[in-house]
Protein backbone atom coordinates (compact mmCIF):
# COMPACT_ATOMS: atom_id res chain seq x y z
CA UNK A 1 0.00 0.00 0.00
CA UNK A 2 0.88 3.62 -1.18
CA UNK A 3 1.87 5.77 1.66
CA UNK A 4 3.75 4.79 4.25
CA UNK A 5 1.09 2.83 6.41
CA UNK A 6 -0.22 -0.32 6.64
CA UNK A 7 -3.35 0.03 5.63
CA UNK A 8 -6.50 1.08 6.90
CA UNK A 9 -8.15 -1.03 9.59
CA UNK A 10 -11.32 -0.95 11.79
CA UNK A 11 -10.15 1.41 14.56
CA UNK A 12 -9.42 4.07 12.23
CA UNK A 13 -11.92 7.26 12.12
CA UNK A 14 -15.00 6.77 9.52
CA UNK A 15 -15.17 9.77 7.36
CA UNK A 16 -18.34 10.16 5.42
CA UNK A 17 -17.87 12.94 2.29
CA UNK A 18 -20.50 15.46 2.89
CA UNK A 19 -22.35 17.79 0.27
CA UNK A 20 -23.81 20.57 1.75
CA UNK A 21 -23.13 21.93 5.75
CA UNK A 22 -26.65 24.13 5.94
CA UNK A 23 -28.98 21.62 5.80
CA UNK A 24 -32.40 22.42 7.95
CA UNK A 25 -34.08 19.00 8.46
CA UNK A 26 -33.66 15.53 8.63
CA UNK A 27 -35.55 14.99 5.51
CA UNK A 28 -32.83 17.49 3.83
CA UNK A 29 -29.82 15.37 4.83
CA UNK A 30 -31.41 11.81 3.56
CA UNK A 31 -32.15 13.23 0.41
CA UNK A 32 -29.07 15.41 -0.27
CA UNK A 33 -26.56 12.83 0.75
CA UNK A 34 -28.62 10.49 -1.06
CA UNK A 35 -29.59 8.57 1.86
CA UNK A 36 -33.06 8.08 0.15
CA UNK A 37 -33.36 8.25 -3.29
CA UNK A 38 -36.51 7.12 -5.98
CA UNK A 39 -34.34 3.41 -5.52
CA UNK A 40 -34.93 3.27 -1.93
CA UNK A 41 -32.96 3.94 1.35
CA UNK A 42 -29.36 3.58 1.43
CA UNK A 43 -28.86 0.99 4.26
CA UNK A 44 -24.86 1.19 3.85
CA UNK A 45 -23.69 4.14 3.47
CA UNK A 46 -20.23 4.80 2.42
CA UNK A 47 -17.19 5.51 4.76
CA UNK A 48 -13.37 5.89 4.27
CA UNK A 49 -10.94 4.49 7.21
CA UNK A 50 -8.50 6.81 7.26
CA UNK A 51 -5.50 6.74 9.55
CA UNK A 52 -5.52 9.55 11.10
CA UNK A 53 -2.02 9.30 11.37
CA UNK A 54 -1.41 9.52 7.36
CA UNK A 55 -0.13 12.45 6.42
CA UNK A 56 -2.39 14.34 3.82
CA UNK A 57 -5.04 11.54 4.93
CA UNK A 58 -8.24 13.57 4.23
CA UNK A 59 -6.58 15.21 1.56
CA UNK A 60 -5.65 12.09 -0.19
CA UNK A 61 -9.46 11.08 0.64
CA UNK A 62 -11.24 13.65 -1.11
CA UNK A 63 -8.57 13.76 -4.04
CA UNK A 64 -9.49 9.70 -4.82
CA UNK A 65 -12.73 10.19 -4.43
CA UNK A 66 -13.26 12.22 -6.88
CA UNK A 67 -12.66 9.42 -9.47
CA UNK A 68 -16.17 8.37 -8.25
CA UNK A 69 -17.41 11.32 -10.20
CA UNK A 70 -18.62 11.29 -13.69
CA UNK A 71 -17.24 14.91 -14.54
CA UNK A 72 -14.23 16.97 -12.72
CA UNK A 73 -15.51 18.70 -9.97
CA UNK A 74 -16.56 22.39 -9.45
CA UNK A 75 -14.67 24.63 -6.93
CA UNK A 76 -16.68 23.75 -4.71
CA UNK A 77 -14.73 22.98 -0.87
CA UNK A 78 -14.69 19.51 0.46
CA UNK A 79 -16.35 18.34 3.58
CA UNK A 80 -16.49 15.51 5.59
CA UNK A 81 -17.45 14.09 9.07
CA UNK A 82 -16.32 11.63 11.56
CA UNK A 83 -19.06 9.34 11.93
CA UNK A 84 -17.84 7.08 14.09
CA UNK A 85 -20.05 8.19 17.13
CA UNK A 86 -23.11 8.37 15.30
CA UNK A 87 -26.41 5.67 15.43
CA UNK A 88 -25.30 2.92 13.38
CA UNK A 89 -25.20 -1.28 14.05
CA UNK A 90 -21.44 -2.05 12.84
CA UNK A 91 -19.05 -1.56 9.83
CA UNK A 92 -18.53 -3.76 6.86
CA UNK A 93 -15.24 -3.64 4.96
CA UNK A 94 -16.68 -3.33 0.89
CA UNK A 95 -13.75 -2.45 -1.45
CA UNK A 96 -14.46 1.66 -3.15
CA UNK A 97 -15.57 2.47 -6.39
CA UNK A 98 -12.82 4.94 -6.76
CA UNK A 99 -9.37 4.25 -9.56
CA UNK A 100 -6.99 4.28 -6.47
CA UNK A 101 -5.65 1.67 -4.32
CA UNK A 102 -5.69 3.71 -0.52
CA UNK A 103 -9.04 4.54 -1.22
CA UNK A 104 -10.26 0.97 -2.60
CA UNK A 105 -9.17 -0.31 0.84
CA UNK A 106 -10.23 2.17 2.79
CA UNK A 107 -13.88 1.80 1.87
CA UNK A 108 -16.34 0.40 4.39
CA UNK A 109 -20.11 1.00 4.66
CA UNK A 110 -21.86 1.46 8.09
CA UNK A 111 -24.43 -1.09 8.83
CA UNK A 112 -27.94 0.23 9.22
CA UNK A 113 -31.44 -2.11 9.11
CA UNK A 114 -34.42 0.06 8.58
CA UNK A 115 -35.49 3.33 7.96
CA UNK A 116 -35.43 4.51 11.42
CA UNK A 117 -32.03 3.99 11.63
CA UNK A 118 -31.10 6.02 8.75
CA UNK A 119 -32.94 8.89 10.05
CA UNK A 120 -31.34 8.01 13.08
CA UNK A 121 -28.45 8.17 11.44
CA UNK A 122 -29.40 11.32 9.37
CA UNK A 123 -31.06 13.53 12.46
CA UNK A 124 -27.17 13.14 14.05
CA UNK A 125 -25.45 14.17 10.90
CA UNK A 126 -28.00 16.90 11.12
CA UNK A 127 -27.11 17.83 14.71
CA UNK A 128 -23.49 17.61 13.51
CA UNK A 129 -23.34 19.51 11.27
CA UNK A 130 -20.80 22.09 13.51
CA UNK A 131 -17.96 19.30 13.59
CA UNK A 132 -17.79 19.27 9.71
CA UNK A 133 -14.01 19.56 8.80
CA UNK A 134 -12.99 20.97 5.23
CA UNK A 135 -10.15 20.60 3.02
CA UNK A 136 -10.32 23.64 0.19
CA UNK A 137 -10.23 22.24 -3.09
CA UNK A 138 -7.17 24.05 -3.50
CA UNK A 139 -5.09 21.37 -1.31
CA UNK A 140 -7.44 18.34 -3.13
CA UNK A 141 -5.74 19.82 -6.73
CA UNK A 142 -2.30 20.57 -5.55
CA UNK A 143 -2.12 16.88 -3.56
CA UNK A 144 -3.20 15.72 -7.66
CA UNK A 145 -1.24 17.61 -9.64
CA UNK A 146 1.84 16.79 -7.90
CA UNK A 147 1.03 12.99 -7.76
CA UNK A 148 0.20 13.49 -11.87
CA UNK A 149 3.08 15.19 -11.95
CA UNK A 150 5.63 12.89 -10.16
CA UNK A 151 4.65 10.20 -12.55
CA UNK A 152 2.35 8.22 -10.60
CA UNK A 153 1.08 5.45 -12.48
CA UNK A 154 -2.67 5.69 -10.35
CA UNK A 155 -2.97 9.65 -11.50
CA UNK A 156 -1.61 8.99 -14.77
CA UNK A 157 -3.88 6.29 -15.43
CA UNK A 158 -7.06 8.14 -14.11
CA UNK A 159 -6.21 11.59 -16.00
CA UNK A 160 -5.12 10.25 -18.61
CA UNK A 161 -7.39 7.62 -19.86
CA UNK A 162 -10.50 7.77 -21.12
CA UNK A 163 -12.38 9.52 -24.12
CA UNK A 164 -10.96 12.49 -25.25
CA UNK A 165 -13.60 15.17 -23.73
CA UNK A 166 -12.79 13.40 -19.92
CA UNK A 167 -9.13 13.49 -20.46
CA UNK A 168 -9.50 17.74 -21.30
CA UNK A 169 -11.97 18.25 -18.71
CA UNK A 170 -9.38 16.62 -15.96
CA UNK A 171 -6.10 18.06 -17.54
CA UNK A 172 -8.10 21.71 -17.30
CA UNK A 173 -8.80 20.69 -13.76
CA UNK A 174 -5.71 19.85 -12.68
CA UNK A 175 -4.23 23.34 -14.53
CA UNK A 176 -6.63 25.22 -12.41
CA UNK A 177 -4.06 27.81 -9.97
CA UNK B 1 -26.88 11.61 -22.69
CA UNK B 2 -29.47 13.48 -24.51
CA UNK B 3 -28.98 16.67 -26.56
CA UNK B 4 -31.13 19.14 -26.75
CA UNK B 5 -31.63 19.61 -30.36
CA UNK B 6 -33.14 23.09 -31.70
CA UNK B 7 -36.52 20.90 -32.28
CA UNK B 8 -36.29 20.13 -28.48
CA UNK B 9 -35.60 23.77 -27.65
CA UNK B 10 -38.26 24.57 -29.40
CA UNK B 11 -41.19 23.50 -27.02
CA UNK B 12 -41.14 25.84 -24.09
CA UNK B 13 -44.20 25.35 -22.01
CA UNK B 14 -45.64 28.98 -20.83
CA UNK B 15 -44.53 29.89 -16.93
CA UNK B 16 -48.47 29.63 -16.14
CA UNK B 17 -49.20 26.42 -17.56
CA UNK B 18 -45.94 24.64 -15.71
CA UNK B 19 -47.12 21.76 -13.38
CA UNK B 20 -43.90 19.33 -13.30
CA UNK B 21 -40.15 19.56 -14.31
CA UNK B 22 -40.86 17.16 -17.42
CA UNK B 23 -42.78 20.04 -19.13
CA UNK B 24 -39.83 22.02 -19.03
CA UNK B 25 -36.78 20.31 -20.21
CA UNK B 26 -36.21 19.24 -23.35
CA UNK B 27 -38.33 15.89 -24.38
CA UNK B 28 -34.87 14.26 -24.55
CA UNK B 29 -34.37 14.09 -21.16
CA UNK B 30 -37.79 14.20 -19.56
CA UNK B 31 -37.39 10.16 -21.39
CA UNK B 32 -33.87 9.69 -20.16
CA UNK B 33 -34.21 10.46 -16.23
CA UNK B 34 -37.61 9.63 -14.36
CA UNK B 35 -36.75 11.88 -11.57
CA UNK B 36 -35.02 15.08 -10.53
CA UNK B 37 -31.58 14.09 -9.79
CA UNK B 38 -28.23 15.56 -9.87
CA UNK B 39 -27.17 14.00 -12.58
CA UNK B 40 -29.93 15.37 -14.67
CA UNK B 41 -28.71 18.86 -13.77
CA UNK B 42 -25.42 18.07 -14.78
CA UNK B 43 -26.59 16.91 -17.84
CA UNK B 44 -28.91 20.06 -18.40
CA UNK B 45 -25.71 22.36 -17.33
CA UNK B 46 -24.29 20.84 -20.56
CA UNK B 47 -26.39 20.80 -22.87
CA UNK B 48 -29.51 22.51 -21.98
CA UNK B 49 -28.34 25.37 -19.59
CA UNK B 50 -31.36 27.75 -20.21
CA UNK B 51 -34.03 24.92 -19.39
CA UNK B 52 -31.83 23.86 -16.39
CA UNK B 53 -32.27 27.80 -15.40
CA UNK B 54 -36.02 27.81 -15.92
CA UNK B 55 -36.36 25.32 -13.80
CA UNK B 56 -34.13 27.36 -11.11
CA UNK B 57 -36.28 30.29 -11.81
CA UNK B 58 -39.69 28.65 -11.19
CA UNK B 59 -41.38 28.97 -8.01
CA UNK B 60 -42.34 25.39 -6.08
CA UNK B 61 -40.99 23.25 -8.46
CA UNK B 62 -38.26 22.04 -6.87
CA UNK B 63 -37.77 21.54 -3.31
CA UNK B 64 -34.75 22.80 -1.44
CA UNK B 65 -32.70 19.62 -1.91
CA UNK B 66 -33.07 20.30 -5.54
CA UNK B 67 -32.76 23.74 -6.03
CA UNK B 68 -29.42 23.49 -4.29
CA UNK B 69 -28.18 21.11 -5.93
CA UNK B 70 -29.65 22.65 -9.29
CA UNK B 71 -27.67 25.72 -8.39
CA UNK B 72 -24.64 24.16 -7.51
CA UNK B 73 -25.02 21.97 -11.29
CA UNK B 74 -25.63 25.28 -13.69
CA UNK B 75 -22.24 26.79 -12.45
CA UNK B 76 -20.65 24.38 -14.88
CA UNK B 77 -22.21 25.81 -17.74
CA UNK B 78 -20.11 28.03 -20.46
CA UNK B 79 -22.72 30.55 -20.30
CA UNK B 80 -21.31 33.14 -17.43
CA UNK B 81 -24.10 35.70 -17.77
CA UNK B 82 -26.57 32.74 -17.83
CA UNK B 83 -24.96 31.49 -14.60
CA UNK B 84 -24.62 34.85 -13.21
CA UNK B 85 -28.49 35.84 -13.97
CA UNK B 86 -30.00 33.11 -12.39
CA UNK B 87 -27.52 32.50 -9.63
CA UNK B 88 -27.10 36.05 -7.89
CA UNK B 89 -30.96 36.11 -7.07
CA UNK B 90 -30.48 32.33 -5.31
CA UNK B 91 -27.81 33.90 -2.71
CA UNK B 92 -31.01 35.98 -1.18
CA UNK B 93 -32.67 32.78 -0.89
CA UNK B 94 -35.10 32.00 2.32
CA UNK B 95 -33.43 28.56 2.92
CA UNK B 96 -29.79 28.43 3.67
CA UNK B 97 -29.38 25.03 1.81
CA UNK B 98 -30.30 26.87 -1.13
CA UNK B 99 -28.33 29.71 -0.83
CA UNK B 100 -25.28 27.54 0.16
CA UNK B 101 -26.12 25.46 -3.50
CA UNK B 102 -25.83 28.92 -4.96
CA UNK B 103 -22.45 29.82 -3.75
CA UNK B 104 -21.19 26.30 -5.20
CA UNK B 105 -22.66 27.24 -8.62
CA UNK B 106 -20.89 30.34 -8.58
CA UNK B 107 -17.73 29.38 -7.22
CA UNK B 108 -16.54 28.47 -11.09
CA UNK B 109 -17.12 32.39 -11.98
CA UNK B 110 -15.00 35.02 -9.43
CA UNK B 111 -16.05 38.34 -11.26
CA UNK B 112 -15.45 41.16 -9.16
CA UNK B 113 -19.12 41.56 -8.46
CA UNK B 114 -19.72 37.85 -7.82
CA UNK B 115 -16.74 38.13 -5.32
CA UNK B 116 -18.41 40.91 -3.74
CA UNK B 117 -21.26 39.41 -2.95
CA UNK B 118 -20.13 36.28 -1.43
CA UNK B 119 -17.56 37.72 0.75
CA UNK B 120 -21.16 39.58 2.04
CA UNK B 121 -22.15 36.48 2.63
CA UNK B 122 -19.21 35.69 4.24
CA UNK B 123 -19.50 38.19 6.65
CA UNK B 124 -22.99 39.04 7.22
CA UNK B 125 -25.02 35.30 6.26
CA UNK B 126 -27.39 34.56 9.29
CA UNK B 127 -26.63 31.20 9.04
CA UNK B 128 -23.03 29.82 10.13
CA UNK B 129 -22.84 27.63 7.48
CA UNK B 130 -23.41 29.59 4.87
CA UNK B 131 -20.59 32.11 6.31
CA UNK B 132 -18.53 29.32 6.37
CA UNK B 133 -19.46 27.76 2.70
CA UNK B 134 -18.87 31.23 1.44
CA UNK B 135 -15.41 32.09 3.67
CA UNK B 136 -13.94 28.47 1.96
CA UNK B 137 -15.23 29.69 -1.64
CA UNK B 138 -13.70 33.06 -0.91
CA UNK B 139 -10.42 31.63 0.29
CA UNK B 140 -10.42 29.24 -2.73
CA UNK B 141 -10.31 32.40 -4.99
CA UNK B 142 -7.64 34.40 -2.99
CA UNK B 143 -5.51 31.49 -3.76
CA UNK B 144 -6.04 32.16 -7.43
CA UNK B 145 -6.56 35.79 -7.95
CA UNK B 146 -5.88 35.62 -12.08
CA UNK B 147 -9.05 33.92 -12.69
Amino acid sequence: LQGGTSGPTNSDPPLRVLRRITYGSVDEVKKGEKLKDERGLDLEPSVYLVPEALEKGAVRMHAEHLSVLSNAPTNQPRWHLNVGDLPHRGLVRQPGETKFAFTQQAHACLALADEADVDAFAAAILGSLSAVAEVPMSDVRAYAREKYEEGDPEWRAFVDDGDEKRRKDWAKWLRKT
Amino acid sequence: MPFATPAADAAVVPLEEVKNWKQVVPPAFAREFSCLCEELFVALAARAPARLARLLAIDGLLDNTELSLAAEAIGRADDAVLVRRTLVPLLKHRTALVREGAIYGLAELGSNDVRSAIATLARKDEHPGVRRAAGAVLAGWNERPDE
